[in-house]
């Protein structure tokens, strides 16, 4: 890694304890590296300004300045511009991450009534007022009756997903429902029980087990256990 | 590398996608200018950098370095050796993305950018001094101590 074993000018002496935090510091952080960004907004606003004329014009003028480089140069100012432009232009149609920490934002607001939900007595009706806010909003699989439910359309990075708050639960648990073609599984941990794969997540007291199940992307997620949010999944049925 | 660098630095996704957006364009913009044998990252995150300054700069903060950030004769703070501390990989590892970031945040601009540069983009401490301007030792410094202060805020 990026720690120092050696004795540097300007740099302490390091105890071995000292070498392990931080080399486990720079472990962590280099895992930052593979945190989901929504990349929507920029994506619009890079858009934007690119597509204006004034910077088209100004690559123009360049091209003849790029004429007198050598062919190398001229290649890496190409991948330059495919890297910095073409990835940002180009990517809006691929499938979004599934952002913990957007799924957190979204259940809390659900919990605290920061975001409207439409109260519900069944699945059907819930699909019904789902379709009504979005005509091409993912249908909700069949929950156990035992829970008051709630639900509504919200959007993860310009990805549509349905949630559905159960209040059944000691702690309230939220559903969310994508079409699996638009969400990407992160790369957590995962468990398999009864054939069918989970992925794990907590963020502080709150636990998130997601699934992909035919064209659909599931994620639970609430102050309950693992074990209990998996239970839940097991009996959502299509 | 852009779009994240950014989000780490500002903790807002508005300041974020704004500073990336600049960033960006300006890339664009002075791509005649990019040297052959130069790496990328390195060319980009330069430019974030000064991107940034600006910023900071005509928002009416002065861009400094606060002293703390370059003492040399760093006393490590008590919270390493405590017991919470005796599997630091696990402990680390309990702590989520988002609350790494927000630790981030405690931290001296320059020190944020050093932890940013070496041990969250990869980079190399002879890139990251080149592009902070300062000497490869000062990088060094900024990130031990960095990395202990980061800890603390963790803990805090």
């Amino acid at each position: 890694m990026n720690s120092e074993n050696s004795q540097q000018p300007g740099v302490p002496d390091l105890s071995q304890q000292q070498v392990r935090l931080d080399e486990a510091t720079a472990d962590r952080l280099g895992k930052l590296r593979s945190m989901p960004i929504d990349l929507s907004g920029l994506q619009r606003a890079v858009r934007a300004q690119i597509a204006e004329a004034g910077v088209v014009q100004t690559r123009w003028r360049s091209f003849w300045a790029w004429q007198q480089r050598p062919m190398r140069a001229i290649a890496a100012s190409i991948i330059i511009f495919l890297a910095v432009a073409g990835a940002m232009l180009y990517s809006s149609g691929r499938p979004a991450i599934a952002s913990v920490a957007q799924i957190v934002q979204l259940h809390e607001d659900l919990v605290s009534g920061r975001v409207a939900a439409t109260s519900v007595q069944t699945i059907e009706e819930a699909n019904r007022v789902l379709a009504s806010e979005s005509s091409d909003a993912p249908s909700l699989p069949n929950v156990p009756d035992d829970h008051q439910m709630a639900c509504c359309m919200r959007t993860i990075q310009n990805k549509k997903v349905a949630c559905l708050l159960l209040k059944g639960e000691s702690e309230p648990v939220t559903l969310t429902v994508a079409n699996a073609a638009d969400m990407h599984m992160p790369a957590v941990p995962s468990v398999t029980h009864g054939g069918a794969i989970y992925y794990l997540q907590a963020v502080g007291s709150l636990n998130m087990v997601m699934e992909q199940r035919q064209d659909k992307w599931l994620c639970l997620i609430g102050r309950i256990s693992s074990d209990r949010l998996i239970a839940i999944a097991q009996g959502l049925h299509f | 590398m852009v779009a994240r660098t950014a989000l780490i630095l500002t903790h807002n996704q508005a300041e974020a996608d704004d500073l990336a957006q600049e960033t960006l364009i300006k890339a664009f913009k002075s791509l005649d200018r990019f040297r052959e044998g130069t790496d990328m990252r390195s060319w980009l995150a330069t430019i974030l950098r000064n991107t940034r300054i600006d910023r900071i700069r005509a928002a009416g903060a002065r861009f400094t370095v606060p002293l703390e950030a370059d003492v040399q004769d760093i006393s490590e703070p008590a919270v390493d050796n405590s017991a919470a501390w005796s599997n630091p990989q696990a402990m680390l590892d309990g702590f989520s993305d988002e609350q790494m970031i927000r630790a981030m945040q405690s931290l001296p601009e320059e020190m944020r950018w050093a932890l940013l540069l070496v041990d969250v983009e990869g980079l190399d401490q002879a890139d990251a001094a080149r592009i902070m301007g300062v000497p490869v030792g000062t990088v060094k410094s900024r990130i031990h101590r960095g990395r202990a202060m980061l800890r603390n805020a963790l803990l805090a």
